[in-house]
């Protein structure tokens, strides 16, 4: 086909050497792109890098590969999340291939995809939204490839669902944290971002707990964050000068709670009491000095070791029901426990000093060692 | 012996066309399952709703605009038809409300820029907000599914062993080639972007032009909306994210010139072939998601360096920096 452009001017010709000049520049496209592509940090295909933890493309050596593909690997969850699932490969003896989809649904669907061509032994996903995976797991399945989707509950037959019960655990949060208040009082609550199903999911469990338990309890805002600390802070300061009786703040996830705790901080504001989710360390001299109420530790580290030994388990033919539950524990001080049960909330956690042993013997919790039986609860 | 002489779109889809076999045939010596015809179908389905958005946008680009929200058209689109649908009105009302909500964005971002005034940039940066707002907002922030079988055609279906998609994108890549190099608008289109000034003084409708422009973004966003709902059974909020730049990159790497005025379809589509086999060949290889950004990034600033500035301007600089140094360095 020939195009035309009256401006460009058709007439304007190129001469051979022209030409050449033009393909040795494009061509140099290649040379560039493989060079960066072969070079330092960013290396990793091919199979040839033993483990790494942390970096995104092929870990561990083994003769069964997991692919997963992630919604995001720089948030400090999944970044932690990736770090113990190298651990897992070493100790499965299995190669994992990371892959970003940073946020964006076609771009995951399209890296399932791909590792479905690729004949991966086992793909593992964590699905943006439920729904739209489905198509892709029917794909695999006429491969015959197993498919564990991750976090999020797809259903279509022939994946595993590997789940954690988020809406429980934030309905929990939602208890403690009205209890710790007298059951009144203004609180808000910082999400993730709309459309996230891990966000939403807790977000529900959280707003619906609170409005059908506690109607002295006054939800004056709920914001999203994009999980982005830099927002939540934000938002968290303009609740401090709009709501200056705010009580109490939650949250999806803890980086978001830090956030919120050092706007206050800087506020001078030491009577709000906070509630979270994710179990991070760096939450226990909060839970300890009774500013945070609860929290609830499924803890990054453990869901990537877990998933990375549920994939190499089933690689290797191990039979499992479709879906698992990890198990996620609620962390409190002893102190607070025992104040929520005077006014009549009995919450079965554990302490701070449990959430830290508990978080760090992942590898003992699911490791190869382990019969089948502890990749599950319920 | 004779010098061969090629008009310039003819060496740059050439060039697109070598580059992109010895990209694929590197990819396919480093990881031999890369040149499977389910991979290459694959290709295909991937950079369908890509290539149809940046025929569009290869219009909207040649007459000196831009769109930046055909990405949250896909969403809000996709979002309203499956409303529809959910509504129990017959699937082809819901394919038809896909289409009349992405030509409702486009009339939108039409009216804005062309009786408004509104800068293109700003105008489609605030419907990218607005689309993406009310397509959350509509869905509760939650996909819904979609069952119809009608509607899933066009994105889950094969025509003799080819995703629709694809066909779908081959013969809207005809269609676009078609209306830009064969109709009185096509040639109004070259002209507005070329020259505006020069456009109306030969009573071309100026505005009216560029308006249909990105009356064709929001129609194509709508096509490529049907598609995505089909392919995931389900209108999403959160689809098309990104696809604006996926889009533009098609059509920079295509050779069309952002300043306007010169463009071709089929260069675009080779752009977008290009970026898909260099997107599925380093997912192939396992790297990490920024080199794809790194190499898009590349590959955009090659394909705007050799188009808008040329080849032998470059050379010329470094002939020129060779004899300015050349008494130090002794270059010369």
């Amino acid at each position: 086909m020939k195009e035309h452009s009256p401006q460009s001017g058709d007439d304007r010709r190129w001469s051979r050497r022209a030409f050449l000049k033009r393909a040795g520049m494009t061509l140099t496209l290649p040379a560039i792109s493989g060079g960066i592509a072969a070079c330092g940090p960013f290396a990793g295909g091919g199979g040839q890098s033993e483990s790494q933890g942390g970096d995104e493309g092929a870990v561990g050596q083994g003769n069964k590969t997991l692919g997963f593909a992630m919604i995001n690997l720089t948030l400090p969850f999944f970044v932690r999340m990736q770090e113990a699932g190298g651990e897992a490969a070493k100790d499965y003896n299995v190669r994992t291939v990371w892959q970003s989809a940073d946020g964006n649904i076609e771009n995951e669907i399209a890296i399932a995809e791909r590792y479905v061509q690729q004949e991966q032994d086992v793909i593992l996903i964590d699905p943006v939204d439920a729904k739209a995976f489905e198509p892709v797991v029917r794909q695999a399945e006429e491969a015959e490839t197993p498919v564990v989707t991750m976090g999020n509950k797809v259903e279509a037959g022939w994946n595993f669902n590997t789940l954690y019960p988020d809406y429980e655990n934030m309905a929990t949060v939602a208890r403690a944290l009205a209890t710790a208040l007298d059951e009144k009082g203004q609180i808000a609550f910082l999400v993730g971002s709309r459309g996230n199903y891990v966000s939403d999911t807790r977000e529900a469990g959280f707003k619906e707990t609170i409005e059908q338990e506690f109607p002295d309890i006054e939800l004056v805002s709920v914001q999203p964050t994009d999980f982005d600390t830099a927002q939540a802070q934000a938002a968290v300061e303009t609740w401090l000068t709009t709501y200056p009786d705010l009580a109490g703040i939650a949250s999806v996830s803890d980086p978001l709670v830090l956030a919120a705790m050092n706007a206050a901080e800087n506020a001078g504001r030491d009577d709000i009491l906070y509630a979270g989710h994710d179990g991070d360390a760096e939450m226990h001299p909060m839970l300890k000095d009774g500013s945070m109420v609860i929290d609830v530790l499924t803890g990054a580290e453990r869901v990537g070791y877990w998933n990375v030994a549920v994939g190499a388990r089933i690689a290797k033919g191990e039979k499992f029901n479709k879906e698992l539950f990890m198990p996620t524990y609620f962390v409190m001080a002893d102190d607070m426990a025992s104040r929520l049960a005077d006014r009549g909330l009995e919450v079965d956690a554990v302490t701070p000093e449990e959430a830290t042993e508990t978080a760090q013997s992942y590898a003992e919790e699911f490791g190869p060692d382990q019969p089948s039986s502890a990749m599950s609860v319920g | 012996m004779r010098d061969i002489r090629f008009g310039p779109q003819v060496v740059r889809q050439m060039l697109l066309l070598v580059t992109t076999c010895l990209i694929g045939l590197a990819f396919g010596v480093a990881s031999p399952g890369f040149l499977s015809l389910g991979n290459f179908l694959n290709i295909g389905l991937q950079t369908a709703v890509i290539s149809i958005i940046a025929f569009a946008m290869t219009c909207v680009i040649v007459a000196k605009g831009i769109d930046l929200s055909v990405g949250s058209t896909v969403a809000v689109a996709g979002i309203i038809g499956a409303l529809t649908l959910q509504a129990g009105l017959p699937p082809l009302l819901g394919l038809f409300a896909i289409l009349l909500a992405g030509v409702g964005v486009g009339a939108l971002n039409g009216f804005l820029i062309t009786v408004i005034g509104v800068s293109p940039f700003i105008a489609t940066l605030g419907t990218l907000a607005l689309g993406r707002g009310a397509s959350l907002s509509l869905s509760g922030a939650s996909s819904i599914d979609v069952g119809q079988p009608l509607v899933l055609w066009f994105g889950s279906s094969q025509l003799l062993g080819v995703p629709v998609s694809v066909v779908l994108s081959l013969v809207l890549l005809v269609l676009f080639w078609v209306l830009l190099n064969r109709t009185v608008f096509g040639r109004w289109v070259f002209a507005v972007g070329g020259n505006a000034e020069a456009a109306r003084a030969s009573t071309i409708p100026v505005r009216w032009t560029q308006f249909l422009t990105y009356v064709l973004a929001g129609l194509a966003a709508g096509v490529g909306s049907v598609i995505t709902v089909g392919r995931l059974g389900s209108a999403q909020p959160l689809a098309g994210e990104g696809l604006e730049f996926a889009a533009i990159t098609a059509v920079i790497v295509g050779g069309t010139k952002l300043s306007g005025g010169e463009g071709s379809i089929v260069s675009t589509f080779l752009g977008a072939v290009l970026v898909g086999v260099i997107t599925a060949g380093l997912s192939f290889l396992g790297v990490r998601q920024e080199i794809t950004y790194i190499v898009t990034g590349v590959l955009i600033l090659l394909a705007v360096l050799t188009n808008q500035v040329g080849v032998s301007r470059p050379a010329l600089w470094l002939k020129k920096l060779g004899r300015v140094r050349g008494p130090e360095g002794g270059a010369e």
